[in-house]
């Protein structure tokens, strides 16, 4: 008896060493709190990744809207064919995988305090983190855009939301043979080839509903590849409805009519895509510089301007490696989800950073789609693209009815992905 | 006696221990090196390569030397004598076939990846398992399709198509669309058959006619 006793201590004595151990690593991921502050594709791919690789890491994700609408794809509710319901997702399936979902707006943040580090809602709530994930977007409000009113704001139809609806009710009470004007901004904005969807998708409902109107494009951009693509299509399906000026950029509007410094273009609907800057919210917190977006490290996407600040999606300074578009900011995502799991618990087993590959899918009519692509990896402590490619100038028709068919595939996994898996 | 509780208590350690290294690893559930690969290739081939469609195929379930070889082939489409010198120096890789095939977007996607990081991915998507997807159909054309199957595909797209014995690709169940790119691909020889199956291929159309195509396709969506 008294040697298994001793034995008994021993091997216990053994026990508790190697718990006292492993203890630190579990407590430390288990009270770790991430709040992330907006719920679109970067919030909440980065919610779920999260708590994939460590479901004890404690997540709240703060979005002011109850469901998520996306802007990818709206363009298919001007076709006439899709309505918002297909881009309308739930929060519920992040809620079970047990992030802690807040329906509120973030007014404020607190790092003057070195211990407690704190986010205020709106609501009047003080959310304590270790790590703050800031991924709300994009401001492409109408004062980006001198003379351009709160109107402008719901043509616009840039960002998540419903604001889709009102221009296609626009667009299907133009006035026989009208004319609509579609600027381009000159300058980074998100979903830049979604622009050139957006006219497409006009020329797909007027000509089966007002045949004898025409849509403008005063692109502020000058004519690259990228345009070339575009206007070889637009020629061989809407001839008569699609016309296009190049470096044009818009600088003021005035009621139905913009100027540009060498023309003035007036419509009988303007769609006004208005330049763009990183979010109010990260204006506002001090996240941003000169640039109007949010400069990061790029080994962690953490804010240079304050620590324990993370910024992904649209927001992100991009250094023109990364475009603004949902699949980047899903792919950053799960970046982030990586590095700072391994962050916070304390993991000594460094994972090479996963890819990142950006695909995006330009549907011109129901049977015609191009893309372009870009992978990126992270070598020598930056991200770089490592192989590129767009959809050729002179690809089969067969090729061109396939993209139309795997951009909605794209769609349909990617958002199944974030809100449904 | 003594020893005897000594044993167990030993055991209970032992099992104790197990358990603590068991918890340990799943309550911090490091996801794989092949895994993390993966997760890039998930917002358009679906969840562990489940797609949800309607045109981009499931990869999960098929066979690793499948996956390399589809992987090869987009990666050197312009240069499949290359991707053949590359296997060459592989012997545990000579099953891997490589031929020619039609990318619309694959190629871009595969020339960034190493040979190590393209076997690592068609392991993890190989582990996968193939989830059918429900697919509308029709059953009388499916009917038929099972004929055509049993007569012309099946002997080595085995079991109705739900084999991937000798790297073939699976069949039953996945999308429609995708099928018929692929066979569209075959018949115009944007993609490349082996030459077994260009014969029964052959034999099928001259016999049964073009329709048969589309009763074999409407046969791998009916399956469930």
């Amino acid at each position: 008896m008294k040697t298994s006793r001793r034995e008994f201590l021993k091997q216990s004595a053994k026990l508790s060493a190697l718990g006292l151990l492993a203890l630190p690593r579990i407590s430390f991921a288990s009270s770790a709190k991430v709040v992330i502050v907006g719920g679109g594709v970067a919030g909440c791919t980065l919610a779920r990744y999260l708590k994939q690789i460590n479901n004890s890491v404690d997540v709240t994700l703060v979005e002011k809207n109850p469901k998520y609408v996306s802007a990818f794809m709206n363009n298919q509710v001007l076709t006439g064919e899709w309505s918002t319901e297909k881009l309308t997702f739930t929060y519920e399936n992040l809620a079970k995988l047990g992030v802690k979902i807040i329906q509120d707006a973030v007014s404020d943040l607190d790092v003057n305090q070195k211990t407690v580090k704190t986010v205020k809602t709106a609501a009047g709530k003080n959310l304590n983190y270790d790590k703050l994930i800031l991924t709300t977007g994009i401001d492409a409000s109408h004062q980006q855009l001198e003379g351009a009113d709160e109107d402008t704001l719901h043509h616009n139809a840039w960002s998540t939301g419903t604001h889709i609806n009102a221009l296609f009710k626009k667009v299907q009470a133009l006035k026989a043979g009208g004319e609509i004007v579609l600027t381009i901004p000159r300058g980074e904005i998100s979903g830049l080839t979604a622009a050139y969807e957006r006219a497409s998708s006009l020329a797909t409902f007027l000509k089966k509903h007002n045949p004898k109107a025409s849509v403008l494009v005063v692109d502020g951009n000058k004519k690259t590849d990228l345009q070339n693509i575009f206007i070889q299509a637009w020629n061989e399906l809407y001839p008569d409805i699609i016309k296009y000026h190049g470096d044009q950029n818009v600088i003021k509007q005035s009621k139905n009519t913009v100027s540009t410094k060498d023309n003035d273009y007036s419509a009988d609907l303007l769609n006004v895509i208005s330049p763009q800057r990183a979010s109010k919210l990260a204006h506002s917190m001090g996240l941003v510089d000169e640039s109007g977006w949010c400069p990061v490290n790029p080994a962690n996407f953490e804010s240079t301007k304050i620590a324990n600040v993370h910024v992904i999606g649209d927001s992100m300074k991009s250094s023109k490696v990364f475009r603004k578009n949902a699949q980047t900011a899903n792919g950053q995502a799960k970046v982030l989800a990586l590095s700072l799991s391994q962050e916070l618990s304390n993991s000594k087993k460094e994972f090479a950073l996963p890819p990142i590959i950006d695909t995006e899918y330009v549907i011109l009519s129901p049977n015609y789609a191009v893309s372009s692509s870009r992978l990126l990896r992270f070598n020598d402590n930056t991200w770089q693209v490592v192989s590129q490619g767009m959809s050729a100038l002179n690809a089969p028709v067969k090729q061109r009815q396939r993209e139309v068919q795997y951009a909605y595939s794209w769609f349909n996994n990617i958002t199944h992905e974030i809100f449904e898996s | 006696m003594n020893n005897t509780v000594k044993t167990l208590l030993e055991k209970l350690i032992q099992l104790s221990l197990v358990l603590y290294f068991v918890f340990i690893s799943t309550s911090h559930a490091a996801p794989s090196k092949s895994e993390i690969l993966a997760w890039s290739c998930f917002s358009c081939h679906g969840v562990n390569g489940a797609s949800q469609g309607p045109a981009t195929p499931v990869i999960a379930g098929l066979s690793e030397n499948y996956l390399i070889g589809a992987m090869l082939s987009y990666k050197y489409v312009d240069d499949l004598d290359k991707a053949v010198d590359i296997l060459d120096e592989q012997p545990e890789l000579e099953d891997v076939r490589v031929k020619k095939r039609f990318s619309a977007i694959m190629k871009r996607v595969a020339a960034a990846y190493s040979l190590e990081e393209i076997r690592e991915l068609a392991y993890f998507f190989s582990q996968q398992e193939f989830i059918i997807p429900d697919q509308a159909f029709n059953a009388a054309s499916a009917k038929k399709g099972k004929k055509l199957h049993k007569k012309y595909c099946e002997k080595c797209h085995e079991d109705w198509g739900t084999s991937t014995e000798d790297d073939v690709g699976l069949l039953a169940g996945q999308w429609n669309a995708y099928l018929s790119y692929t066979l569209e691909d075959f018949i115009s020889g944007d993609r490349e058959m082996i030459k077994k199956m260009k014969k029964k291929m052959k034999k099928m159309l001259d016999k049964k006619g073009d329709e048969s195509i589309s009763h074999l396709i409407h046969f791998y969506a009916s399956q469930r």
